[in-house]
């Protein structure tokens, strides 16, 4: 009777040390799982980190190049233009002209100037196009469909449809610039014959579709060009989502989607 | 049948989280605060209970049966309020109220008060190691900044869970032993040892986190 109440105690002992044993390894494997979701958690963050730097980077790196083109268009027309005619002006004071060379300078003047003139336009328009500024986005991507339509073969099939009611500011430009960067990208790198290009305001949401027809890329081994980063720089800051896919010779696609927040600009 | 000196020695292992509490009372946050209430309620228990059986030699039993339905009760509080952070204030006044109601139909017609609660031993064991299992499924689904390694809940949750999970089987069979003092000493030495492990676990959750 002593014996077996000795085994049973035994065994209730053996079975409860196995509890705690067990006990033990569920602790164990709540401490390992937790490290491995907080190391995924930091990686996650780290990747998010570097993909923000990669970004700012992008963002900063198109801002240096829209200064160096700037400084190139100053210097190269602008500043040629003027030291021409500050030559000529020199050239003019030393001379004693008669009626009719002033009649000639004169007119060349006038030209120089007329040409300055385009220059200073040609710039501002790069910078903020005057009729996004007083029109808005629609007229804006109407007249850069046009401007490429005149300067490439490519058949450009675009349709831009809302109603007239202006976007904010802050909005309009970055639209304008993804759209100008979607075309330069077809034009320069894609062999693209047709572009479509399809623009809509539904449900409070501004929706771009573009696709073109070149010959696209392989995404996975490709490298991202400075303009695919700023996309995705300009659709972030706008709180919208850009989506995109190519394969090698089937061509391009691109889908932004960007909510639409109240318009302080509008009258 | 002599106690066994390890039994002394398990209980007289509350003092160093108590004495932790009582150095750093200051400077503990309110979970800390609300362990080392829990940690007091164990040393002054456990001290009356061995002046009532090794000095007065009296059952300490019906203190057992109180202790156990008191215990239950700040460990809820302690989890409800100040690990799972919720607000509802009946919810302490419910299960409050249920421990007396078991305490009492246990005490007078189940389990005799002069007698070993075994089975109230082993139905506290399982509800407090069912606090703990939610704990640790919370932990599961959540990452927080804090390191569980500087976690106080985390320390206590992991002494809470070895303790009673392994407790509930050897205290739900050990009225098997009541007219055996031997074996019901065995049972008693192993109950010692985690008790050693339950009061370490809780000494390092009152020292785990760095204090301002």
């Amino acid at each position: 009777m002593q014996e077996e109440a000795l085994k049973m105690a035994d065994v209730i002992v053996m079975s409860s040390l196995i509890i705690a044993g067990l006990s033990g390894l569920i602790i164990l494997f709540v401490v390992v799982h937790r490290q491995k979701i907080l190391r995924k958690e930091i990686e996650l963050k780290q990747n998010e980190a570097l993909h923000q730097k990669d970004l700012l980077n992008a963002a900063i790196a198109a801002q240096e190049m829209e200064q160096a083109r700037i400084a190139k268009d100053l210097h190269d027309d602008l500043g040629a233009l003027l030291s021409s005619l500050k030559l000529r002006v020199t050239h003019f004071e030393r001379q004693e002209p008669s009626k009719e060379a002033v009649g000639v300078y004169s007119s060349e003047m006038k030209q120089m100037l007329g040409d300055g003139i385009q220059s200073v336009r040609r710039i501002v328009n790069d910078l903020l196009p005057p009729v996004l500024k007083d029109f808005g986005l629609k007229e804006g991507i109407e007249e850069l469909v046009t401007n490429f339509r005149k300067a490439t073969e490519i058949q450009i099939n675009a349709s831009v449809s809302w109603d007239d009611k202006r976007l904010p500011m802050e909005m309009e430009l970055p639209i304008y610039r993804i759209t100008q960067e979607l075309f330069n990208n077809s034009i320069k790198h894609s062999k693209a014959r047709n572009i479509w290009l399809h623009i809509l305001v539904d449900e409070g949401k501004l929706i771009l579709e573009y696709r073109d027809d070149g010959k696209g890329f392989d995404p996975d081994t490709q490298k991202r060009n400075l303009g695919f980063r700023n996309f995705e720089s300009r659709t972030q800051a706008l709180e919208g989502t850009f989506e995109f896919s190519s394969e090698s010779g089937k061509g391009f696609r691109a889908f932004f989607e960007f909510p639409i927040k109240a318009n302080d600009n509008e009258q | 049948m002599p106690t066994p000196p390890l039994v002394y020695f398990s209980a007289a292992s509350i003092l160093v989280p108590a004495l932790l509490a009582l150095w750093q009372w200051s400077k503990l946050n309110e979970l800390e605060k609300s362990l080392a209430r829990l940690i007091f309620v164990i040393t002054v228990i456990q001290g009356v209970a061995l002046l009532l059986a090794e000095v007065l030699k009296l059952n300490n039993m019906p203190l057992y049966h109180f202790y156990l339905v008191l215990e239950f009760n700040l460990l809820f509080n302690l989890f409800y309020y100040h690990i799972f952070r919720f607000k509802e204030q009946r919810a302490w006044v419910l299960v409050l109220a249920l421990s007396v109601i078991v305490f009492v139909v246990n005490g007078i017609w189940v389990e005799h008060l002069t007698r070993f609660p075994s089975y109230l031993r082993a139905l506290g064991c399982l509800l407090s190691s069912v606090l703990a299992i939610v704990f640790f499924v919370n932990k599961l689904s959540r990452v927080e900044a804090v390191p569980l390694k500087s976690d106080p809940a985390f320390w206590m949750s992991c002494g809470i869970f070895i303790y009673y999970t392994t407790n509930m089987l050897l205290f739900f069979y050990i009225r098997m032993f009541d007219d055996q003092p031997e074996l019901f000493n065995y049972i008693w030495v192993v109950h010692s040892y985690l008790n050693i492990l339950l009061y370490t676990f809780y000494a390092i959750a009152l020292v785990c986190r760095k204090k301002p």
